[in-house]
């Protein structure tokens, strides 16, 4: 049983056999590669070819089904072996004369663009055709320049504006780099360097693979000991030093032998006709089972692929199985083959970049572990939080099967563990989405319809002075792998330390000075908030005469976890009296926590994500140094910028006094009354060196 | 010394002017003078003799015609330019000078 083909050979419609077909066009291209030098090549092929097509069209006309085997051997005992050609030149007789011939020819050639051999505009191998050079090379040299110094680009340019364009130039380069596609993992550039300096495949192999390992490890190492929040330099060990994008390049630059003159150049073997040939015969033998090979491997490639993205890429993967099935039918399909190797290089890319990013999830995963008890509550958290590790870990693993089965060319099945991994990722999923919600639900209810606690106090003789004592928190390092820059964060195996400290001033009630001081935390209930925030560890001394004393940092225990905790410090200030900041008050760095929360009058349903995020908050806007004082609607003014004397004070009515001081107690009934509905956005007071979006799902 | 090389060299410019002696018969179908050669006793390739006719077509010694054909596209029908004619007439006395003296030379001397 044999597969024909239907081809449009010289405008007449012929019948073919598979294997004859391919038999017809390696004879043809060894009759293109003798006829290469000829004047009128072209002219020649194509009444060659018309005259083999008037003999197809005879027998099958004459009642022959197809053409088979014998009929193309008939035909190349008409038409002859090129060896067996008699030589036409005026200028030599002999193969070596016209070699020497064509070299000379060469060598006195013009520089020109080859039009025969090109990628943009022929430059490179109009160059390499002058020097009688490998183009691969020239397109390196080229390359090169463009990335290296730049020039290179516009180099191009002007040589394809200024060289005539030619498409008589050839290429004597005897052997010449090609990609090899019997000897590949990737592109097969290292088994086309293998072939070229005549070595065994795995040297380029290793020297390839080494220095991105190596890369790899270092980069890797070198972010989990002390750079985690730098993603930058993550990246840049792909593109800096390492052979990766070298080869890359080269297996874009450098063309993939396909034909048997390409393959013996590539091993540089001497292009005489009779090793041809041979090698016609060697290929012949194994080519229909080399194609078959080929499309089962790439159709059970893309089967794997399917099953990782079986419900969303069917209609592609269809696709692909198709262009396999044409491509095995038919090697003269080159447009199948330009997208198969288009698929095949995105493809290549895309797992290169998932598989980075894959190894910072891990690495990333990695470095906040120890973090975890500051941030999930309880066995089920940390239950979820193991779990949801799979996310990364199925892929890295899936990944790594893949390689490995790609590298040592497994076929075998492997579904038991697809299901498994399959399974394992979808309990990662879920996992990571409980963990979410768990996490979300932890920063859902505040506590800020408890009391302030007032601090007894004694009353400062003319002005209040309000001062950070305490040493401002810097980072200690205890934490190798958490790298922070910025002062009013410290974190350690068990303590979260932060500046979080908010200041707030009031009018006084009476004509005292008041402190009064409300720790805030969330929680998933409001006890719980109320709990932990009667937890946060918090300095501040109010007995010191003329003077309140802040502490520089608020401290969260690992027992309590991280919940947006925070510290309020409402200082009340009679009508008249002044206050003024001590340059220290810089050591507190207050920022918000903003939660989206969930709650929203009963629309809970439709709000699908939770956001906690965090933001810097610059509410404080005082001089320090600078005296202040409290006017009658509760605000600080400047007491350079003039202030009520004493006089016209002591001169309000006691009616007026009284009316004065209602109005401030419903001010402030009203504000307490905000602040307690105003629970859909709740506004803390928090700082941000990470700036740090957490994307939950919502229940 | 190369006795293939030699044989060709000796076939090379026959090669040409028995090509041009049957296209001056008249107009000729590449495939038909491959078998006037073949009946006169001379192999010839038609590989051999497409780039000659082209190369003697570029050379302004031939020209073509398409000729229609019983089924398929039409073929090239070569036949002598007026060069092509000197060209042919000057290897025709080179031809027989070269033949009287190879013959004298090579008779056996009695």
């Amino acid at each position: 049983m044999k597969k024909t083909l239907s081809i449009n050979f010289s405008g007449r419609l012929i019948t073919i056999d598979e294997d004859a077909y391919d038999q017809l066009q390696q004879y043809i291209d060894t009759l293109k590669l003798h006829f290469a030098q000829e004047q009128g090549k072209d002219e020649i092929i194509a009444d060659i070819e018309n005259r083999i097509g008037e003999i197809f069209y005879a027998k099958l006309t004459n009642g022959s089904a197809s053409i088979a085997t014998p009929d193309v051997q008939e035909i190349i005992a008409t038409i002859g072996k090129p060896e067996d050609f008699e030589p036409v030149e005026n200028t030599g007789n002999t193969t070596n004369d016209r070699e020497a011939n064509h070299k000379q020819y060469i060598k006195r050639g013009r520089l020109t663009r080859n039009s025969n051999d090109k990628m943009l505009g022929g430059v490179c191998s109009g160059i390499a055709a002058y020097f009688n050079i490998d183009t691969v090379l020239v397109r390196l040299i080229l390359v090169v320049l463009i990335f290296g110094a730049g020039f290179g680009f516009l180099l191009y340019i002007a040589l394809w504006v200024f060289l005539p364009q030619s498409s008589t130039v050839g290429n004597n380069a005897h052997r010449r780099l090609y990609r090899s596609n019997d000897d590949r993992i990737f592109g097969g550039v290292a088994g086309g360097i293998a072939q070229y300096f005549n070595i065994d495949v795995w040297i380029p192999r290793v020297i390839f693979a080494l220095p991105f390992l190596f890369a790899l490890i270092r980069s890797v190492s070198h972010m989990v000991l002390n750079n985690f929040f730098d993603d930058s330099r993550f990246w840049s060990f792909s593109f800096g030093g390492t052979t990766t994008v070298v080869y890359i390049l080269l297996w874009w630059i450098i063309p993939v032998a396909k034909t048997v003159q390409e393959k013996m150049a590539m091993k540089g073997e001497k292009l005489d006709l009779n090793s041809i040939k041979n090698n016609i015969q060697d290929g012949l033998k194994s080519f229909t089972d080399k194609a078959n090979a080929f499309g089962k491997d790439v159709t059970q490639r893309s089967q794997e692929w399917t099953s990782n993205f079986a419900d969303d890429n069917k209609e592609r993967i269809q696709q692909a199985q198709h262009i396999t099935r044409s491509t095995s039918n038919k090697i003269g399909s080159g447009i199948a083959i330009l997208i198969k190797g288009c698929l095949l290089f995105i493809g290549g890319i895309a797992a290169f970049a998932l598989f980075i990013f894959i190894i910072t999830l891990i690495f990333g995963s990695a470095a906040l572990w120890p973090l975890k008890a500051f941030l999930f509550d309880g066995a089920w958290a940390n239950a979820f939080a193991w779990l949801a590790l799979l996310v990364v870990v199925v892929p890295a693993a899936a990944f790594i099967v893949w390689m490995s089965r790609r590298i040592f060319k497994l076929r075998s099945s492997i579904r038991p563990v697809k299901v498994v991994l399959g399974i394992l990722f979808l309990v990662g999923f879920v996992s990571a989405i409980c963990l979410g919600t768990n996490i979300a639900r932890g920063f859902q209810y505040s506590n800020d319809k408890y009391d302030a606690t007032e601090l007894p106090m004694p009353q400062p003789t003319s002005i209040l002075t309000v001062q950070v004592s305490q040493p401002e928190i810097t980072y200690t390092n205890e934490l190798p792998w958490v790298h922070i820059d910025d002062a009013g964060f410290d974190i350690t195996n068990d303590t979260l330390k932060y500046a979080n400290i908010k200041l707030r001033f009031e009018l006084s009630n009476d004509s005292l000075y008041h402190t009064r001081i409300k720790k805030y935390s969330l929680g998933n209930t409001v006890t719980n908030a109320q709990r932990r925030a009667e937890k946060i560890g918090f300095d501040i001394t109010t007995t010191t005469n003329n003077v309140v004393d802040l502490g520089a940092y608020i401290s969260v225990s690992k027992n309590e976890q991280f919940r947006g905790q925070q510290v309020l410090v409402i200082i009340e200030i009679p009508e008249g009296k002044k206050i003024q900041f001590d340059p220290t008050i810089d050591k507190l760095h207050p920022f918000t926590v903003r939660v989206n929360e969930r709650y929203n009058n009963g629309r809970r349903r439709y709000r699908r994500m939770s956001k906690v995020y965090f933001e810097n908050d610059y509410s404080f806007d005082y001089k320090v140094n600078t005296p202040y004082y409290m006017n009658t609607a509760g605000e600080l003014k400047l007491v350079s910028e003039g202030m009520p004397s004493a006089n016209t004070n002591n001169a309000i009515t006691p009616s007026k006094m009284n009316i004065d001081s209602l109005n401030n107690v419903i001010e402030k009934a009203k504000r307490i009354r905000d602040s307690v509905e105003n629970t859909t956005t709740t506004t803390l007071h928090t700082y941000s060196p990470i700036t740090f979006v957490c994307m939950m799902q919502g229940v | 010394m190369n006795l293939d090389n030699t044989q060709s060299q000796m076939k090379k410019g026959i090669l040409e002017f028995c090509i041009l002696s049957i296209i001056k018969k008249g107009e000729a179908y590449p495939s038909d003078i491959v078998e006037e050669m073949k009946a006169a006793g001379m192999l010839l390739l038609e590989g051999t003799l497409y780039p000659l006719l082209t190369r003697l077509k570029n050379a302004d010694m031939l020209s073509y015609r398409w000729v229609e054909s019983s089924g398929g596209p039409p073929r090239k029908y070569f036949s002598l330019t007026a060069t092509g004619e000197t060209f042919y007439h000057d290897l025709y006395s080179t031809w027989q000078e070269l033949a009287a003296a190879v013959n004298k030379v090579t008779q056996p001397t009695v």
